[in-house]
């Protein structure tokens, strides 16, 4: 007959997600009540979090150590950013379209200085985690449509924040240098 | 001496200055013992969690809803098939004959047995499959498989406002599936000369068809907004 069987998840992808799980929950749901200071709200983006990982859970498992529990925190500040947000019912900026001018152009040089490093780091640090997250996604290799998925966002603005973000850096960086 | 200033690529210094941003950030995270102490109790948490997701997983098994309701259709589809089964079977060498149907009831789902006998086919011939796909549907690889006795295809419109499913199998001895039994209605048809079994989908607009033929059991589903029944029986005519 026709194979459309709907048996159960298979026991070993099962028991492969729930070690993943066992193993990370506590620092994704200690990162999302760090951003959003509410038990219920936090418990929320985690289980949204765990949701969006099991249905890509490929991503997950091939991944090293270092690389999930970045892409964990990553994605898990972008939806408890978003549910404070939605909590507190502040509209989304709108401003996206304004900053998308500037495309990356990966010839630029710029000349290095004793505090050039420190200076960069500061930035980034200042830089808004919207801004940031997917900045630091696209510098990985990640794909704009997967960039969209992690953090919760439309393709397009997943574009818009990454060009954003490299704009407002080489702004800063090559603002400074001149002066 | 004059000493030349020393200058760097933009791009790979953010990049660098990124790298290094995720490393300390990593790097600062808590330890396991302060994140216990803030956290406290999280079983009820990690039960809530692991239930929805294992009832994600089983959904995604299942395909969408319209996929779900495509299943659904093929309850009552496989009980009026079993009639007709071995009537349908021209050719003796691939004759296949329903002994018994048993049916499972878990729920909301049933379980469909058939118990043949007979000689079934062992693969499809060659070459077999479909050969008309509407323009704008485009092929599902993840979706879809093909073996030597059957393939299952995906396709859907780049918009998604349309899913395209056809399933082609060789009679098999003993299968079991489970499905979903709601939401379809159903009419019995002549096609290709031999009687087939169309359902038409009461939540969204769609049809499904399902037919025996030469010892190979065919369905095809289409749902979507737009999607018409005669495209339906024009991609049906041409498996072959």
């Amino acid at each position: 007959m026709f194979a459309l069987c709907l048996a159960m998840v298979e026991p070993e992808e099962r028991d492969a997600f729930t070690d993943f799980f066992d193993r990370y929950h506590k620092l994704v749901l200690f990162k999302a009540l760090e951003i959003t200071q509410n038990r219920e709200t936090a418990e929320d983006v985690a289980q949204e979090m765990f949701l969006y990982a099991a249905k890509n859970f490929e991503k997950f498992k091939t991944g090293t150590e270092r690389e999930i529990r970045h892409y964990l925190m990553i994605c898990t500040q972008s939806r408890a950013m978003d549910a404070l947000r939605k909590n507190q019912a502040a509209p989304e900026p709108a401003d996206e379209d304004a900053a998308a001018r500037a495309a990356v152009d990966d010839t630029e040089r710029i000349v290095l200085r004793r505090d050039t490093l420190t200076r960069l780091l500061r930035y980034i640090d200042e830089l808004d985690e919207r801004y940031r997250a997917p900045l630091k996604l696209w510098m990985d290799g990640v794909p704009y449509s997967e960039i969209a998925q992690m953090l919760n966002i439309t393709k397009d603005n997943a574009y818009k924040r990454t060009q954003r973000a490299y704009a407002l850096l080489r702004e800063r960086m090559v603002r400074e240098d001149e002066a | 001496m004059r000493h030349e200033a020393e200058s760097v690529s933009l791009y790979a210094l953010i990049q660098w200055g990124l790298q290094e941003h995720t490393e300390r950030q990593l790097a600062a995270l808590p330890s396991p013992q302060e994140v216990d102490a803030v956290l406290g109790d999280t079983s009820d948490f990690c039960r809530r969690v692991l239930e929805a997701v294992q009832q994600l997983l089983r959904r995604q098994r299942r395909g969408p809803r319209i996929l779900r309701m495509v299943k659904r259709t093929v309850v009552a589809a496989a009980i009026l098939a079993a009639a007709f089964f071995c009537l349908a079977m021209t050719n003796p060498s691939v004759r296949v004959t329903v002994l018994h149907t048993v049916m499972e009831w878990t729920g909301q789902d049933v379980g469909i047995r058939f118990q043949v006998s007979g000689i079934p086919l062992t693969e499809l011939p060659e070459g077999y499959g479909p050969h008309y796909i509407p323009a704008g549907f485009v092929y599902q690889d993840e979706s879809s498989w093909k073996n030597i006795d059957g393939f299952s295809y995906g396709y859907e419109k780049e918009d998604g406002s349309a899913v395209l499913s056809i399933e082609v199998n060789t009679a098999r001895n003993d299968a079991v599936r489970f499905l979903d039994n709601e939401h379809t209605v159903f009419t019995e048809i002549t096609f290709l000369d031999t009687t087939a079994y169309l359902g038409t989908f009461q939540m969204n607009n769609g049809y499904v068809m399902l037919w025996v033929k030469d010892g190979i059991e065919h369905m095809v589903s289409l749902s979507g907004e737009t999607v018409e029944l005669s495209e339906l029986i024009y991609i049906a005519e041409n498996i072959y």
